[in-house]
């Protein structure tokens, strides 16, 4: 596929994914932490068309699951009573992006019907509202700490390459000891050195920092490359006739060359990021319950009767990768562009 | 050409640059003297040309002439003063007096920068002006040089590599220099640009009475447009003298050889001395 | 001159060592305070052992001080105490250390075994669509995230009940001969390397492949094949050392990606290294084990470049000769 069209594709992927996160209130039918104890690990519920008596019903509709009495743990269908999805029903409160409350849903249907696209968890919470919700935290996540990473990585790569010298050596050589340690590691003794009982949102937001800080050692030694090259250019040299100082030269010359393999460098970091998190929360490691994250969503896996009964338990992360491939499919074709640029 | 001398413009004394690199096995530190023991005097409203083989020297001097890299010996006089013992700060001000224009202009224009955002630059960074006036004198410097002001929004790559080299100049004009650099500003450019830049300049020096310093290796046009010609091997002025003379007899070998390089000494000779 | 390049490299090594060092000290001081003051509470251990420990931290010297015999410490072999097991990390550490070694050294060696026959056949057989579904193969197992990988093998295991689903022997084999005990140790070993090698599989197949390629296309070997060189030699005798150069280094990269992923798999596979142990002591903030075991895989990941520059090093004329 060609690069340009390579991109556009992965950008609509990305974009209406991260619509679809931001828009989880409106989304979801239920709220994460809205719970169902009679309904532990049920399976995705089914959309019916035609019902027990075999007449087709236009508005497709589901059945309550109850617990099967002939076998432990599992579900047959109540088909006594047809539960019709409803589009644009009144739900539980949310709010818009944090901001403004509403409480108008997609789809539902009524109490109590229960309608579990992605099946539920071991209290009965709706697996799909919680991947919706868990997205927002985990890609936030990503592409905070990623933001962090690069620009940090501009910085300190611009100052390193520009100035050339012992400040050069400084900064790189501090690089190569990010470098030397394997990141997960190093996030593990950091995250290990911070108290451990803090509020969520301070956990988010030092995971983000924590994870933007590590990583800007590649992407400032890349950047690092770009501004050594561009402070030889004889504009930067005209520019100096001129009578710039340094500081001009960097912000207006220097750096914005740099603003191609930045923004390739942030489309590969964000997914590793995006993994990282959920790695860190799978592991117990990340923000709390009850806020979901795709990693808290998937860490009952670590139990072999769920890892080998449920299989609804793996959709969080078979959803991941799309998710990626959108990131690489773009990285690729900035990639691409990137080295047909005439310099 | 003026025959009565005017006053000196920019005056070097014993200029001389050298480089200390390391072979990079060794780490061994070894000189090389880009030139040295210049002596320059240059005249207001005056073309002075510099020529030699490659590698004599000729754009390292360019460049320290037009303060733009420092040389590592010897003085430059301006205005009475010694523009070497200057700080960055106390140099500010005199940039604006001179400016050099590059031989590739490719590379010498950020391709991100507009037309207009390039030949501005010099006023954004000197201060001079609000945006608008900056804006408005960059458009008519665009036109002094033949360039249509509605091309201000076009990048460099979208120029031939003539309009570039004009672009270039309008940029180097923006300060309104006395002293003009030229660093073998046509060898990149065919015959027909070369001829059309050679005239801009000629009247842009008639009518700002502007000085122009030429670094070129092509004889011919150095027999067209220059007062007074320094000759350039390994680093020294092996001959300095008014043009109709050095055209009429080369006196030292070098200058000889750059002689014999071209075919048509002769039609040269003769028609100078007419 | 031959010395020169190694001894370069082996004092890189040694300052980024240094430097871990005081990075890991940093991070022991930023915790303290919690963990003498947890270790105080902790009826098991005598005021005495903590105030001891405090005086031999020396906790009331300045940094520098302190820095010095901490350092000298851990050169002696005594690398702090450990809250949760209630014994010195030292011993803690060994048998775990060894085991992740164990597993991150077998899954680089499949990992390599397989990528370099798939990346150089993908070379050779450019633009065929074979090769072309090769590399959509690789280009989709580099989509699959990590986690999701292991778990899909520990499902396998869970499942079929083909491989046990942890740990690294079975119980009651301790007296068996060497033959059975070899064999249930691989068949342990078998998912959690399988595991790891498919990870970083994707990476190596595709930078062996470009390495490859671009050295097919350098002009000494179109040269050879002009000369009517049969293909295979072609392959292996030209185009081959050409690339190794690049990939010495790839070498290292992939060290520093292996150990990492070897965390998740040895925890969701249980295999008891590193990775497991390092999870349980930073969720009890014990935090000597959390340094030593990061000090260590810093040590481990650079010994692995250090090897990569030494392959490269006997690989690459050119260097040496520079």
């Amino acid at each position: 596929m060609k690069p340009r069209y390579k991109l556009r594709a992965a950008f609509i992927l990305l974009a209406a994914v991260h619509a679809a996160v931001v828009f989880a209130g409106f989304l979801a039918p239920y709220g994460f932490a809205n719970q169902d104890r009679e309904l532990p690990f049920a399976p995705p519920t089914r959309l019916h068309f035609f019902d027990a008596h075999g007449r087709f019903h236009a508005r497709p509709f589901v059945y309550r699951s109850q617990p099967d009495p002939s076998q432990p743990n599992a579900y047959i269908n109540d088909t006594t009573q047809e539960y019709p999805v409803h589009f644009f029903v009144l739900g539980a409160a949310y709010r818009i992006a944090g901001i403004l409350p509403a409480r108008e849903h997609l789809f539902g249907v009524d109490e109590p019907g229960r309608i579990l696209l992605f099946g539920s968890d071991a209290f009965g919470r709706d697996q799909f509202s919680r991947f919706l919700y868990g997205g927002q935290l985990s890609l936030l996540a990503g592409l905070l700490a990623a933001a962090i990473s690069v620009t940090l990585g501009m910085f300190i790569g611009g100052l390193a390459g520009f100035y050339g010298g012992w400040i050069d050596e400084a900064l790189m050589r501090g690089g190569d000891l990010f470098l030397a340690l394997p990141w997960l590691y190093l996030l593990f003794a950091v995250r290990a050195a911070l108290p451990l009982h803090v509020s969520q949102r301070q956990i988010f937001v030092l995971l983000v920092a924590v994870m933007g800080l590590i990583g800007w050692a590649r992407p400032a030694r890349l950047i690092r490359g770009v501004a050594l090259s561009a402070k030889e250019r004889n504009f930067v040299l005209a520019a100096r006739g001129f009578g710039a100082s340094n500081a001009y030269i960097l912000r207006r010359h220097v750096l914005p060359q740099a603003y191609s393999v930045a923004l390739t460098q942030i489309t590969l970091l964000i997914p590793q990021y995006i993994l990282a998190e959920v790695t860190l929360t799978f592991l117990g490691l990340g923000v709390g319950e009850p806020m979901p994250s795709w990693g808290s969503l998937l860490s009952s896996l670590q139990q072999y009767y769920v890892l080998a009964s449920y299989w609804w338990m793996f959709l969080p992360a078979l959803f991941l990768m799309p998710l990626f491939l959108a990131y690489y499919a773009a990285a690729d074709a900035l990639q691409e562009r990137l080295k047909s640029v005439p310099l | 050409m003026m025959t009565e001398r005017s006053e000196i413009v920019l005056c070097t004394q014993n200029l001389g640059k050298h480089y200390v690199q390391r072979r990079s096995l060794t780490r061994a530190k070894f000189t090389v003297q880009a030139f040295q023991d210049v002596d320059l005097s240059i005249h207001r409203g005056t073309t002075l040309a510099i020529v030699g083989e490659s590698g004599a020297g000729k754009s390292s001097l360019a460049r320290c002439l037009a303060l733009l890299e420092a040389p590592t010996q010897g003085e430059i006089w301006c205005d009475g003063r010694n523009l070497l013992l200057l700080r960055e700060s106390e140099l500010f001000p005199i940039r604006r007096k001179v400016q050099l224009v590059f031989q590739d202009p490719a590379s010498a224009l950020n391709p991100r920068f507009t037309a207009g955002e390039i030949v501005a630059e010099p006023l954004l960074i000197q201060r001079i002006g609000t945006k608008t006036q900056q804006r408005e004198r960059a458009l008519g410097l665009m036109e002094q040089v033949g360039l249509p002001p509605k091309w201000e929004r076009k990048f460099p790559f979208e120029f031939s590599g003539g309009q570039r080299q004009r672009l270039a100049i309008a940029r180097a004009l923006a300060l309104e220099p006395k002293l003009l650099v030229f660093d073998e500003i046509l060898s990149n450019l065919d015959l027909a640009n070369q001829e059309i830049i050679l005239q801009l300049l000629n009247e842009l020096q008639r009518a700002h009475s502007l000085t122009y310093i030429h670094v070129c290796h092509d004889l011919r046009i150095v027999s067209r447009i220059a007062d007074e010609v320094a000759v350039m091997h390994a680093g020294r002025i092996v001959e300095q003298k008014p043009a109709t003379e050095l055209f009429a007899n080369p006196g030292d070998p070098h200058t000889k050889e750059l002689f014999e390089a071209m075919p048509s000494l002769e039609m040269i000779a003769a028609g100078r001395s007419t | 001159m031959n010395a020169k390049y190694l001894s370069r490299r082996l004092i890189n090594a040694i300052l980024l060592l240094v430097g871990i060092s005081f990075f890991s000290f940093a991070l022991l001081q930023l915790a303290p305070g919690d963990f003498f003051d947890e270790m105080r509470m902790n009826p098991r251990i005598s005021a005495a052992t903590v105030e001891g420990l405090r005086g031999q931290y020396g906790l009331d010297r300045p940094l520098l001080v302190r820095y010095e015999r901490w350092l000298g410490s851990i050169f002696r072999g005594d690398l702090g105490f450990s809250l949760a097991y209630n014994s010195p990390v030292g011993p803690l550490l060994q048998a775990r250390a060894r085991n992740t070694l164990f597993l991150t050294a077998t899954a680089t060696a499949i990992a390599w075994a397989l990528a370099i026959p798939i990346g150089i056949w993908g070379a050779a057989n450019r633009g065929k669509w074979s090769s072309r579904i090769s590399g959509l193969a690789t280009s989709t197992l580099l989509t699959v995230p990590d986690l999701l990988l292991f778990l899909c093998l520990l499902l396998l295991a869970v499942r079929t009940g083909w491989f046990p689903t942890g740990g690294m022997v079975s119980p009651g084999l301790e007296n068996a001969d060497l033959w059975h005990r070899g064999k249930d140790l691989a068949i342990h070993l078998f998912l959690p390397s399988f595991g790891l090698a498919l990870v970083t599989l994707p990476t190596l197949v595709r930078h062996i492949r470009s390495a490859m390629i671009e050295a097919l296309n350098s002009p000494f070997v179109r040269a050879a094949q002009g000369h009517g060189i049969p293909r295979r030699r072609l392959l292996f005798r030209y185009a081959l050392p050409v690339a190794t150069n690049p990939l010495t280094s790839l070498f290292g990269f992939s060290v520093a990606t292996m150990l990492s992923a070897s965390l998740l798999v040895e925890v969701i596979l249980s295999w008891p290294g590193l990775g497991p142990l390092l999870l349980e002591a930073t969720l009890t903030k014990d935090i000597f084990v959390v340094v030593d075991i990061v000090m260590l895989s810093a040590v481990f990941l650079i010994a692995g470049n250090l090897l990569a520059d030494v392959l490269l090093f006997a690989s690459d004329p050119r260097i040496r000769v520079e």
